[in-house]
């Protein structure tokens, strides 16, 4: 395919129709200023091979004027039979058309078709479509998915063209079904990452599935485990329960049991016998210790009652010295008392002289504060008489705040008279000789005179003058003033501000005279006349006279003398007494004591009578116990002697009882035990362990089988996936090697060693190889990318001239990060290129590119 | 002494639950089960019998759930003219004591669980010399005391019995309790009715395994039956008559194959042609022989789409061997990466110096491609 002429109208700037021709069969440049219309032209040629004219897709509306209007695209094209001519409009009366040498050979849907197997290659008719590196577009893939995916066909489609058998190498298609079934199979299993089972997954499910089975199968094995255990105990316990029963075995244990019995209770008869015999021998004891200590006893009495009748005598001469000691010392207390007696009586008479003493040297200070007090009172009460007076003085009158009051309205008078003074006409007068004018008749002094109303004036010798200063003066203001200040002084009685002042100067004068008044009173009189009145009538009479009375010194050390006197009559008496009380106390314990010896005599007395009646009998009764011992004491050794061993007998005894009980706690242990297996068993029973377990056997084994199968299908189809993945890639290598191979001079071109290494997937370059190091493509600068990419779609279209189809390659300003010196050699590879090869450079680098040469291209107007 | 007729059948295993099945065949086959009791019942009342002799293994396991040993009562109880003598075999032996000592307190009078080896007179001049297990591996022939068993010699002595006759029992354990073929003349027994294995086998004019009335596995093919048995007097050979009475048809079938021969067909032409009796089949298809990959594609193809018209069909290709052709590898394709792919997978395939599973797995890999690929061309 070769371009021959474009035409563009309606599109973006091109609202008028617009030609491209002729384009050249080799190289061809279109260099022009930004905004030329490069790229418009570039997008123009894209929609109209890959977007449909009914397409109102965004790539569509871009193209459309600001002024609106239906874009179109036309190209002529040379294809091995023919010239065609392609047009299409989108937006309004959308069209497609194709003409071969001027005759219509598709239109619409069949356009559109005809134009997809000239891009796409299909897979019988071949490769087409152009080779496009856009303006700063690096990449080599296409900007949406669609148009990647066509590129990849065309890619495809053009190595096919190429070597024939592209498909066959790769496999194609179908090699991409099988290795995506694959892929979607294995994906059913594991997970694509890991290679582990995929959760959810049917290999997850059964290996979740076996362990479930596996740890039931325990489960119930355990239980049957359990269940054959209970069975094996109950045949056991069943055997025990039959041999504790067995008739013979329980005769053995009841002839034992009755034996042991019959041997136990013949011992504690016997042990009975001995112990009886033991407490007699022990009561015979007892009785002679009783004996013993009766004898003994009597003994004790009578000595204690020798003793007791001599205490009783000593007792009774203590008593007889005792009471005439006491006596004696009562009869020396009554000149005592008497002595006592007296010296109260003295102190009593002392005391109240003293008392009448103290009583009147009182009344002697009361007699001279009533003096006092009367005298306070009566000038006190002078001074009230004088007060009422003062006090009335002090409240009438005016208060310097009226004074002050008036003195502001009298100023404010004043102040108004001035201004009307000042406002007022004035009428000087100016004599020319003695006489004066008069008003009244009184002459009127020289200056200014105001004139406040009509006014008439005397002018002697010629007659009168009457002024009249008109109605424009305004002396509301000083009305006013004069008003308030007649108020005040009306309202405070006073004929004018003189007499107000005066009469203020004497209201304070009266005022100060009050204080100092108030001041005496208060001296006099602190808590006023009532209260002074009330102490004078609160002191007492004046006391009666008593010429005989001593003085208050003397009464008081007559007083102190008596009391003196007193004390010590008291003390004495105290001391007697003492001495008494003492020896009564003597008298009663003496008596007491007496008393005691005599009732411990009788005591004593009375229990040697009791005792000494028995003293025979005693000895007798002593004498027949100690015989009656010695019997006892034979009787308990014969008895020792032939005892037989009694514990024996009870441990042979609890023996043979414990084997019966034993059995039948046993036996009841065993029914328990037996009931409560036989429970365990029908439950287990019922429940049908064994029947789930041989279920879950089988379910296990299954799911065993299960997993084996999966894990099988798992290796297949990882076996299928390698050995898929392996053979396509050795395939790819292959299926690159005729790119590479027209690559290698290109790329020598820029770097000598270089080498490109290619995507199986995309079809496209991922690393520069320089020097032997591998680079990512992404990693490289923008200008080593752009230049791999212009390379690479030039090593496309060697192949594509080399199979016999030309395309033409489109550069819309792809050099834009190129320096100076690679473009110079990128120039040298397209001029040798395009001995063979349409090229079509956009550029705006109109100085660079004018050295690339070729043919010039230029937006021609239609007419 | 008049003639004497009974039923004689086996190995019911009452309560089996077909784990390894798929989930939605199991309650039909656990109700199959049960109701070959009824089967029975309606083969002793169409042949005249009254009593119907249980060699064995009548419950699956020796604690079947309640509903299981009840409703089986229940079942057998439901006609008092039919008496049931069930005799305890591996699978329900004597120490079962649970189960049995139910049965023996729950049983209706018509049905009569066999705990002691006593003989027993089922009917007037009919006694029954019953060999109960003691244990589900007793390890001795409990068929011997029979010899020594007296009886009255007018009467009919009829031997019940469960265990192998020789190595093919059922279960490999009993290897030590072989009842001899010639039990019946040695123990003259007029009949000897024996249990354990699963189909129905003649061992002698007077010895014969009675089979299950319901098949269980693939290991018999066919259905279950039970045998009419009529004793026409003391010492004469007695007349077996088969009786079917399962409801499920197993089979176990071969599908041997040879390179080039059209697979799906001998598929059509092995399965039964009544597609309305396919829901109560269950088939295992074991393909032998060698099959190319289209031929193995197809058969499998076949395979899945007849599954769902039986009750249950599988097809097992382990024991196939692939036979790869050119032509299977040009379907795949002539030339170029799936090629590639096929043939080194081929190659792996028949590499004997692999060991087996490498070999297999390269194998299923290939036959996988193929089919992959017959799906991209379809």
């Amino acid at each position: 395919m070769r371009l021959v002429s474009i035409e563009l109208s309606d599109i973006r700037r091109f609202t008028a129709p617009v030609r491209i021709a002729p384009i050249g069969p080799g190289l061809n440049v279109l260099s022009a200023p930004n905004e030329s219309g490069k790229s418009t032209l570039f997008d123009a040629l894209q929609a109209l091979f890959f977007q449909p004219h009914r397409s109102k897709g965004k790539e569509v509306i871009s193209l459309r004027p600001h002024v609106g209007g239906s874009p179109m695209v036309a190209v002529e094209i040379d294809l091995p039979d023919g010239r065609h001519r392609i047009e299409k409009r989108w937006l309004s009366k959308p069209a497609a058309s194709i003409h071969r040498d001027g005759r219509l050979i598709a239109q619409a849907d069949e356009a559109e078709a005809f134009l997809a197997r000239l891009v796409q290659s299909g897979q019988d008719s071949g490769p087409a479509g152009l080779l496009w590196v856009r303006q700063g577009l690096t990449r080599l893939d296409g900007d949406n998915g669609r148009e990647r995916d066509m590129a990849r066909e065309a890619r495809r489609s053009l190595l096919t063209s190429v070597t024939g058998e592209v498909e066959a190498l790769t496999g194609g298609r179908r090699m991409d079904h099988a290795i995506a079934r694959t892929r979607e199979d294995l994906g059913h299993y594991v997970t694509a990452a890991t290679g582990k089972p995929a959760k959810g997954g049917p290999l997850a499910t059964a290996l979740a599935e076996l362990d479930a089975l596996a740890t039931r199968q325990a489960t119930l094995q355990a239980t049957t485990a359990q269940l054959d255990r209970a069975l094996a105990r109950r045949r056991e316990v069943r055997r025990l329960l039959s041999d504790l029963a067995a008739p013979d075995a329980a005769a053995t244990r009841q002839s034992r049991l009755a034996e042991a019995t019959q041997r136990h209770d013949a011992a504690r008869r016997h042990a009975d016998s001995l112990a009886a015999a033991t407490a007699a021998l022990q009561a015979a004891d007892l009785q002679i210790a009783t004996l013993t200590d009766r004898l003994a006893a009597l003994h004790r009495a009578r000595a204690a009652r020798d003793s007791a009748q001599a205490a009783q005598a000593g007792a009774q001469a203590q008593a007889t010295a005792a009471r005439a000691a006491a006596a004696q010392a009562e009869a020396g207390l009554a000149p005592l008392r008497a002595a006592c007696a007296t010296a109260q009586a003295a102190r009593h008479a002392a005391d109240l002289r003293h008392t009448a003493a103290l009583r009147a040297e009182a009344a002697r200070a009361a007699a001279a504060r009533r003096a006092d007090l009367t005298r306070r009172l009566t000038e006190a009460r002078n001074l009230t008489d004088q007060r009422t007076a003062l006090a009335r003085a002090a409240a009438t009158g005016p208060t310097a705040p009226d004074i002050a009051t008036l003195d502001t309205l009298s100023q404010e008078v004043q102040v108004q008279r001035a201004l009307r003074d000042r406002s007022a006409p004035h009428l000087t007068f100016h004599p020319d000789g003695p006489a004066r004018a008069l008003q009244d008749g009184t002459p009127i002094p020289d200056g200014p005179r105001p004139i406040h109303g009509e006014t008439r004036f005397t002018l002697p010798g010629f007659g009168a003058l009457t002024v009249t200063p008109g109605a424009g003066a305004d002396h509301s203001a000083l009305d006013r003033a004069e008003a308030a200040l007649t108020a005040a002084l009306a309202r405070l009685g006073q004929p004018d501000p003189g007499q107000a002042r005066a009469a203020a100067a004497a209201r304070a004068e009266a005022a100060t005279a009050l204080a100092d008044l108030d001041r005496a009173l208060a001296s006099l009189a602190p808590q006023g006349l009532a209260a002074l009145q009330a102490d004078l009538e609160t002191l007492p009479a004046p006391p009666a006279d008593h010429p005989d009375l001593p003085s208050l010194a003397d009464a008081q050390a007559t007083a102190e003398a008596a009391a003196l006197a007193q004390s010590r009559a008291e003390a004495a008496l105290a001391a007697a007494q003492q001495q008494a009380t003492a020896l009564r106390e003597a008298d009663i314990r003496a008596v007491t004591k007496a008393e005691s010896a005599e009732t411990a005599l009788m005591q004593a007395t009375t229990a040697l009578a009791a005792l000494a009646t028995s003293e025979a009998d005693l000895t007798a009764a002593l004498a027949a116990a100690r015989t009656a011992r010695d019997a006892h004491a034979a009787t308990l050794a014969r008895l020792t002697e032939a005892a037989p061993d009694l514990s024996a007998a009870a441990a042979a005894l609890a023996r043979a009882q414990s084997i019966v009980e034993q059995a039948r706690r046993d036996m009841q242990a065993l029914e328990t035990e037996r009931a409560g297996l036989d429970a365990e068993i029908a439950l287990r029973a019922g429940e049908g362990v064994m029947e789930e377990l041989a279920d879950t056997t089988a379910r296990l084994q299954a799911a065993q089988d299960r997993v084996a199968l999966l894990q099988f299908e798992v290796a297949t189809l990882q076996d299928l996936m390698q050995a898929l993945e392996t053979a396509r890639n050795e395939a790819r290598d292959r299926y690159f090697a005729p790119v590479l191979a027209e690559l290698h001079p290109l790329l020598r071109v820029l770097w000598p060693d270089a080498e490109l290494r290619f995507d199986g997937e995309s079809l496209l370059p991922s690393a520069l190889i320089r020097d032997g190091q591998e680079e990512d493509l992404s990693t490289l600068s923008g200008g080593t990318q752009e230049q791999v990419a212009l390379l690479v779609r030039l090593a496309f279209a060697r192949l594509l001239a080399r199979g016999g189809q030309h395309a033409p390659v489109i550069f819309d300003d792809a050099l834009v990060y190129t320096d100076d010196d690679r473009i110079e050699r990128i120039f040298d590879a397209l001029h040798a290129e395009a001995r063979d090869q349409q090229i079509i450079v956009l550029s705006c680098r109109q100085r660079v590119f004018r050295d690339l040469g070729g043919a010039a291209l230029s937006f021609q107007p239609l007419p | 002494m008049s003639s004497f007729r009974f039923i004689h059948s086996a190995d019911l295993h009452l309560g089996r639950r077909f784990g390894t099945l798929p989930e939605d065949l199991r309650g039909r086959l656990i109700e199959a089960r049960h109701d070959s009791l009824h089967r029975l019942a309606d083969a002793a009342r169409r042949t005249g019998a009254h009593h119907i002799l249980l060699a064995g293994d009548t419950f699956d396991s020796e604690t079947p759930t309640d509903p299981v040993w009840r409703q089986a009562l229940l079942a057998m109880g439901a006609d008092p003219a039919l008496h049931w003598w069930l005799l305890p075999g591996n699978h329900d032996s004597l120490a079962a004591e649970a189960l049995w000592s139910r049965l023996c307190e729950q049983a209706p009078p018509n049905v009569h669980p066999l705990t002691d080896p006593a003989p027993v007179e089922i009917a007037p001049g009919a006694v029954l010399l019953p060999a109960p297990l003691p244990r589900r591996y007793p390890g001795r022939d409990l068929t011997t005391a029979m010899s020594s068993t007296p009886t009255d010699p007018q009467a009919f002595r009829i031997g019940l019995a469960h265990g192998a006759i020789q190595s093919f029992s059922e279960d490999a354990h009993n290897a030590d309790a072989i009842i001899p073929p010639d039990r019946a003349a040695t123990a003259r027994l007029d009949y000897l009715a024996l249990g354990d294995w699963h189909g129905h086998l003649r061992v002698g004019d007077r010895t014969w395994y009675a089979g299950t009335p319901e098949r269980d596995a693939f290991t018999h093919d066919g259905r279950g039956s039970c045998l009419a048995v009529t004793l026409p007097a003391p010492g004469a050979p007695p007349e077996v008559q088969l009786i079917p009475t399962g409801r499920f048809h197993w089979s176990d079938l071969p599908l041997p194959l040879i390179p080039g021969e059209d697979a799906a067909a001998a598929l059509a032409r092995l399965l039964p042609p009544d597609r309305a009796a396919r829901r109560d089949h269950l088939i295992r298809l074991r393909a032998t022989g060698r099959a190319t990959l289209a031929a193995r594609a197809a058969l499998e193809q076949a395979a899945q789409a007849a599954q769902a018209d039986f009750a249950f069909l599988a097809l097992d290709l382990a024991a196939l061997a692939t036979e790869v052709e050119a032509a299977d590898l040009d379907h795949i394709d002539q030339a170029g990466a799936l090629r590639l792919a096929a043939e080194r997978l081929h190659a792996r395939a028949t590499d004997a110096a692999l060991p087996p599973d490498a070999r297999r797995t390269a194998a299923a890999a290939l036959n996988r491609l193929y089919a992959y690929l017959s799906e991209a061309r379809t």
